[in-house]
């Protein structure tokens, strides 16, 4: 069972100070005009790990399953070492480091690909992280917990990438539920920009939990170039669709030969958490 | 038939003399007057023609008086010596000519009205009042019919004996039916040469209130949508686009002073109280060279002086804002003030109970006006406007506090000074500030703010030297301050990292001449120039960039050093054409050029951000030129008029924004823009019945607006996000009778151009959009129809007057989105909203946003 409840989202008020405004499911024909494209989901951090690079391929209808680019020939080098990474499960896309590596400050790692005949590659550095400060969370009415911090959204030094992962699969009373409804993924940033569209998002879901909960925070440290990205993303993603949109663009990309997506090194650091009653 | 009432023999010049006439021949009449003075009369018989006949009717005149109406006015010199009078014909070069100057004013009010005509239909020639109600024209001495005439007001029609320098003010009173638009212009008057439809509209305080409004008010800017060429973003938005130019191309202009947003709550409200406006005059073509600094419009809004007759209130009361007004005189016929004053009330529609303290939700606007006329020769008028909006969370009960502020303040003083007859002038002096606020924590008082201020000194000179030509001549200097914006936090340990974004100082001068002319009455010509200088100067930080506008270096300007220089020249041409009464053909050409601009990617229909910027070393100055040829024609009862112009526009050095730009907060702002040109053309058509009870027009415009910017959408041409190529508006206005008036309008507007995805990719458990060529699709077309109904509670005449005014704004409800969105999800409970959970994946919406349904509105309204 999600704990997710859409209480009165942070900008509530605005629709109803734009008086009657109203936000609906429409069927929107799209013109797909397109030729799907290899999208590198990949990134390798500072802990000793087998690392995982996710290809896929890009899609034109709404909602369908990303290819998953199989078969690829997939290395990571530095200027003293390279990886060669394996694809596993067989088939599924997603290409694994075999030995456990971790990667390095100030070194500048290389992705190569080589994917039906075309070749692809992406160079990225990992650059320092301030140490984590765990969320903060909150009991609400409902008797549930609510994160209700999780870092400054600005930070013109030092932009970083949560990825908050909540377990409460082994909370009593909901043992008996399928553990992936008892789990949530969210993800936050910090960026060394401002935008309107950030400070006034849409309306999102919010996620509540219960005691007991397990909370896992990463940080990553981001180069100017992946904040750059991200921020691009966010912008056409979770920031999308207010009041105050700016105009719509493709994502940049740090990858050769036409793929899609972002190969990045980060600095990272963790924190295990569990919620107290 | 000869009747004389005084026949005492005479010499006296103040001698009273009735003398009446009909079909008598001059040498009869010569003979009467020798009988009826004492004067004798010489004159050559071949030199005059004294058996032509002539009708005179003259009641308690001078005898000097007389002999001009009998004699100057025929084109017989007279003159005096002892008890003789000699006359003889006027040569060509003896032909005296006078001026006949004043203002045109309310009778109850004595307010100025601006615009208004006067025509003399003997000499086919006429005028308008200017925007301080004084008028000038030159004439051959002689006796005039004079029509006097304005929207809403009873027109006159007199007989005037002109035989010398006269000044002269014209009281005009209101319609008795309280009718708007009884009289759009006087018989004879278009074609006259003396006022074009064709580049401008003029929209007098009583035509605004016949449109429907938003929210029981007249809106000024929504009103612009019903002008064909100039069409607004949509529901609850001020920000229009005239004939394919961006919305900051627009100068907005209250009693001289440039207002910088012109909006309240985001754009659902225009910044100005209705009640305080005059007049409104909408410029989207042919310039006249005494307005520059914008490529597409000017709007020239002239606000209330004040009732110089006695003291009297007005008020609107509606669910969503109020406003109160004062007017009087403070020395009666002498000065006057105006006060108004508007605020929200909006708090009502707060969410609910538990969340009332946690926001607020307000504007407000005060429009002061004070004018002294010192005496007929000069007269002061000083005019303060302040408006601000709060929008604000202001206590934690989520993850965080937010807030938008913004606000303006004006204040103008002008001199009107009647050199003579024929000299008119303006000097005028003003600042205007606007400061916008965007709060990232209202609670820690975090925030971003820009700013802009200008100051400005301006003299506009009006020469009417002869009766076919007025000439216009002037200068403005001005001193432009802007913060692009910056960031203040709370936190010192983060505020100390915060780069800060260099200031703009500018200065600028400009300097016009212009001449209208007549030639003969099938022909005017208009032309003028302006001249248009701008500087830049220090304490700043000037960037330079590559070829790639990645910095690579800069310079830090000390404070008074120019670093940025520029001069451009703007020709203003048109030539009418008036092949028969009531019609005129029209070509005009202009340039324009504008040196300040706001630097936004935003293609949101609301006021979001200002950042102004002025034109500098990395970026160019915007021009445009502009063609247009256009027709208007009057029917032959002269209820209708109708019009089609079309228009041809080149704009130069047009911005356009990186993808992604970062525009909020960016001390290298400039390295985010992208140039190139921009090209719209169109025609635009207009029926409209301009007298009666029932009265409006339909209009309809096909236009296209096309950029091509380097580096964007692979340097192709692409349609501009305001590129509405069809648009229709129709206005009717119906007053049955004294109790009720009735108006509605229906617009509607091809669908702006947006980019949607031709694909997409999956990205750290996110699902993109890819795009293809920059605005491939567009939105559902826009419509929508508003209603009114005004029930009159008080009789005919009545001091206090009152009514009720109900509007339906979008009477059909029609949802007409902004937005087409592929990034929501449908929660639990059926609300649409962006997911905050990753973890598994989500089924993503295609969905619409939209403003405004039907939105109703009670007010009431009143006067005394």
């Amino acid at each position: 069972m999600k704990l997710r409840n859409k209480i009165n989202p942070l900008l509530l008020i605005l629709p109803l100070l734009l008086i009657s405004g109203c936000e609906e499911r429409i069927d929107w024909l799209l013109k797909p005009d397109y030729q799907s494209v290899l999208v590198v989901d990949g990134m390798i951090t500072s802990e000793a790990r087998q690392h995982t690079i996710r290809l896929t391929t890009s899609y034109t209808q709404l909602n369908s399953e990303p290819g998953k680019a199989s078969g690829a020939q997939v290395i990571i080098s530095d200027k003293d070492s390279s990886w060669t990474l394996t694809e596993f499960p067989v088939n599924s896309g997603l290409y694994r480091t075999k030995p456990f590596f971790a990667a390095k400050l100030n070194v500048q790692y290389t992705l190569f690909i080589s994917y039906q005949s075309q070749v692809y590659s992406a160079k990225a550095t990992m650059v320092k992280g301030n140490p984590l400060v765990p969320v903060h969370y909150q009991k609400k009415n409902n008797g549930l917990f609510q994160i209700n911090w999780i870092a400054n959204p600005y930070n013109p030094r030092k932009p970083a990438m949560f990825t908050i992962f909540l377990d409460w699969s082994g909370v009593p009373g909901y043992s008996d539920i399928p553990p992936d409804s008892c789990r949530a993924l969210i993800k936050a940033y910090s960026l060394p920009t401002l935008d309107v569209s950030e400070v006034l998002a849409p309306e999102a879901e919010k996620v509540f939990f219960p005691a007991g909960t397990v909370i896992t925070e990463l940080k990553y440290s981001l180069s100017d170039e992946y904040a750059a990205f991200l921020r691009a993303m966010l912008l056409e993603t979770s920031w999308s669709g207010g009041f105050f949109d700016t105009a719509p663009a493709n994502l940049p990309t740090n990858l050769s030969g036409g793929a899609l997506g972002f190969f990045a090194v980060c600095e990272e650091h963790s924190v295990r958490i569990i919620v107290k009653p | 038939m000869v009747l004389m009432i005084n026949s005492a023999h005479s010499q006296d010049p103040n001698q009273q003399i009735s003398y009446t006439v009909y079909q008598e021949s001059l040498k009869k009449i010569i003979r009467d007057l020798d009988h009826i003075t004492s004067y004798h009369f010489s004159y050559n018989p071949k030199a005059i023609d004294a058996d032509r006949k002539l009708n005179i009717k003259i009641e308690n005149k001078s005898i000097h008086s007389c002999f001009d109406i009998i004699f100057t006015g025929n084109q017989i010199q007279w003159q005096i010596i002892g008890k003789q009078v000699i006359l003889k014909p006027f040569k060509k070069s003896d032909k005296k000519t006078v001026s006949l100057s004043g203002y045109i004013r309310d009778q109850q009010t004595g307010e100025v009205l601006i615009g208004a005509s006067m025509w003399f239909p003997d000499a086919g020639v006429g005028t308008v009042s200017n925007a301080f109600g004084f008028y000038s024209i030159s004439l051959p001495a002689a006796e005039y019919i004079v029509a006097v005439s304005y929207i809403g007001y009873q027109p006159t029609k007199d007989r005037l004996m002109l035989f010398q320098d006269t000044r002269f003010d014209y009281n005009l009173s209101p319609s008795v039916l309280e009718m708007a638009a009884v009289e759009i212009v006087d018989e004879n008057f278009v074609g006259s040469g003396n006022v074009s439809f064709l580049g401008a509209m003029k929209l007098g305080s009583k035509t605004l209130s016949e449109l429907p409004g938003f929210a029981g008010d007249a809106d000024i800017l929504k009103a612009l949508d019903a002008i064909p060429g100039i069409a607004n973003y949509g529901d609850g938005s001020t920000l229009f686009y005239v004939r394919g130019g961006g919305s900051d191309q627009n100068m907005l202009l209250i009693d001289d002073a440039p207002i910088y947003n012109p909006s309240h709550l985001f754009g659902f409200f225009t910044a100005f109280a209705p009640d305080a406006i005059k007049d409104v005059e909408a410029y989207k073509g042919d310039f006249p060279a005494r307005f520059g600094g914008r490529l597409s419009s000017v709007i020239d809004i002239r606000t209330k002086d004040g009732n110089m007759k006695r003291i009297g209130f007005a008020g609107n009361l509606g669910p969503y804002s109020s406003n109160v007004s004062v007017e009087g005189p403070i020395v009666k016929d002498v000065s006057s003030f105006y006060i108004s004053a508007r605020r929200s009330n909006l708090n009502w529609l707060k969410p609910d109970e538990s969340l009332a303290n946690s926001f607020d939700l307000n504007f407000f606007d005060i429009n002061a006006k004070f004018n002294y006329q010192l005496n007929s020769n000069n007269r002061f008028y000083l005019t303060i406007y302040g408006g601000k909006d709060d929008f604000s969370r202001i206590s934690q009960s989520s993850l965080k506090t937010f807030g938008i502020s913004w606000n303006n303040v004006l204040g103008t003083l002008r001199w009107n000074h009647v050199y003579n007859d024929k000299l008119f002038s303006n000097f005028t002096v003003y600042t205007s500030r606007y400061n916008y606020f965007l709060y990232t924590d209202k609670e820690l008082n975090d925030f971003w703010t820009s700013s802009i201020e200008n100051s400005s000194l301006k003299s506009d000179f009006t020469y009417y030297p002869f009766p076919s030509a007025t000439f216009r001549f002037g200068m403005e200097i001005a001193s432009h301050n802007i913060d692009p914006g910056n960031v203040y936090f709370s936190d010192p340990a983060i505020q100390k990292y915060v780069p800060k974004v260099p200031e703009y100082h500018s200065r600028s001068a400009a300097f016009y001449v212009s001449g209208d002319q007549h030639f003969g009455k099938f022909l005017r010509f208009h032309y003028g120039i302006r001249l248009s200088y701008w500087e830049n100067a220090g304490n700043t930080t000037r960037h330079y960039y590559d070829v790639n506008y990645n910095v690579i270096g800069e310079d830090v300007i000390p404070k008074g050093e120019v670093y940025y220089r520029d001069l451009r020249p703007e020709p203003r041409i048109s030539l009418s054409f008036y092949p028969w009464s009531g019609a005129e053909l029209k070509l005009s050409y202009n340039r324009t050029t504008q040196f300040i601009q706001v630097l936004s990617n935003s293609v949101s229909p609301f006021t979001s951000l200002d950042v102004w910027a002025p034109s500098g070393p990395n970026i160019e100055p915007q021009y445009a030129d502009q063609l247009a040829i256009g027709i208007v024609r009057q029917s032959g009862n002269k209820k209708w008029l109708i019009s089609s112009e079309g228009f041809l526009k080149k704009f130069y050095n047009q911005i356009d924004y990186r993808d992604h730009a970062n525009m909020l907060y960016n001390s290298y702002l400039e390295g985010e823009l992208r140039f190139g040109t921009a090209k719209s053309y169109g025609i635009e058509l207009m029926l409209r019945k301009t007298s009666g009870r029932f009265n409006g027009w339909i209009a309809y415009t096909w236009s296209r607006a096309l950029k091509t910017i380097e580096g964007i959408n692979q340097n192709q041409e692409f349609p501009a996000f305001y590129d509405r190529p069809h648009d229709v508006n129709i206005n009717l206005s119906y007053t049955p009778g004294h109790r009720f008036k009735f108006a509605a309008a229906w617009y509607f507007l091809s669908g702006g151009a947006i980019t949607t995805p031709i694909g997409f990719f999956n990205y750290n458990g996110y699902v993109v959009p890819i795009y293809g060529s920059k605005n491939n699709d567009r939105l559902p077309d826009y419509h929508r129809m508003d209603i009114s109904a005004e029930l009159r509670l008080h009789k005919a005449g009545a001091r206090y007057q009152h009514n009720l005014v109900l509007t339906l704004y979008n009477l059909y409800g029609r949802k007409n989105p902004f937005s087409i969105n592929f990034n929501k999800v449908m929660g639990d409970d059926g609300k649409i909203v962006i997911p905050t959970d990753l973890y598994g994946g989500y089924e993503v919406l295609s969905t619409q946003l939209s403003v405004a349904g039907l939105i109703p509105s009670l007010n009431y309204t009143f006067r005394f």
